[in-house]
């Protein structure tokens, strides 16, 4: 679908205006995070944290964009989307609560074919026999990125 | 080379090993069940506040499991939780909502008072239902990536595990 497309492009050029297009990462990507990219990021940044400088490093991007859940990588005018898996979103609700990014190897995976950009999603709340599905939310982290608020990029 | 027994997961645990788990804790279990609904807890800050870091039966989730349940006792790991009763061990999984405020609070920056749950077994994964790998299951492929979050709590059936 091209609203989704737009919608993603919506908020890449929030943090790089350049970008004019966004696409699905094809291979996921391994990265080393350090010690020294921990101690030298900014907390609930999405432009610079710990994984976004190690992200940086290894992909020689002009930016990239980390989230809780979904991860762009900047390079010229194209933005290069990834899923963040559930060790690196353990490890940003923790670096985002000052107790650091533990050092070690993480990958940004590639999302699945029914969650890519331009696949068919249903509309409509979720239910689950007429109930709404509970959410929690993880608070005393980086804003979400479809949020009116944004940290500087 | 890894043995097939290495190989299972922690929720393919046969129901002996989980029993001989529970049993390091809380010698008195006899029986060690999956759990047919979620539970609904609410962790509040004097919670967070009066408990322990890296300590499966004494941290926020820990205690508020048990005044919610009034368990006799609560195993909190990472990805499964123990409620003790009498002599029996009703286990469920931990959601990745609290696996994350558990990462945060083993690593002493909280765990943010809200409502979580913890949520029976996948029907797949449940006691009695592991089925053994298919043999054709990733034969000659490179062993998949998987990072392990340090800095926090010891699995649950790890040498080191009893604090």
């Amino acid at each position: 679908m091209k609203e989704q497309t737009d919608r993603a492009l919506i908020i890449v050029k929030r943090y790089f205006p350049q970008v004019e297009k966004v696409e699905d990462g094809e291979a996921p990507l391994n990265i080393e995070v350090t010690a020294h990219d921990s101690d030298s990021a900014a907390v609930r940044s999405h432009a610079s944290c710990a994984m976004a400088v190690a992200s940086k490093r290894k992909t020689k991007a002009d930016g990239v964009i980390i989230s809780l859940t979904v991860a762009y990588i900047i390079k010229g005018k194209k933005a290069i989307r990834y899923r963040v898996p559930n060790s690196v979103q353990r490890e940003i609700v923790s670096f985002d609560r000052e107790a650091g990014f533990a050092p070690g190897d993480y990958t940004l995976k590639t999302f699945p074919q029914s969650l890519r950009l331009g696949s068919h999603k249903p509309k409509g709340p979720h239910k689950v026999a007429g109930r709404k599905i509970k959410f929690h939310y993880t608070t005393g982290i980086r804003t979400d990125l479809n949020s009116s608020e944004t940290d500087a990029a | 080379m890894s043995t097939k027994v290495d190989r299972i997961s922690q929720n393919h645990k046969p129901k002996s090993r989980a029993l001989a788990i529970v049993r390091k804790y809380f010698p008195k279990v006899e029986e060690v069940a999956d759990g047919d609904k979620a539970i609904n807890v609410e962790v509040t800050k004097a919670d967070s506040n009066s408990a322990a870091v890296r300590n499966k039966e004494g941290c926020a989730m820990a205690v508020a499991c048990k005044r919610k349940t009034k368990a006799d006792g609560v195993l909190v790991a990472r990805s499964v939780a123990y409620i003790i009763k009498g002599k029996t061990a009703t286990r469920y999984d931990v959601p990745q909502s609290v696996q994350k405020e558990i990462v945060s609070f083993d690593r002493e920056a909280g765990f943010a008072p809200g409502n979580y749950q913890l949520v029976p077994t996948s029907p797949a994964n449940r006691f009695g239902e592991y089925r053994g790998y298919s043999p054709k299951t990733r034969m000659g492929k490179a062993p998949r990536f998987s990072h392990h979050t340090t800095g926090i709590r010891t699995a649950l059936g790890s040498d080191v595990e009893v604090e």
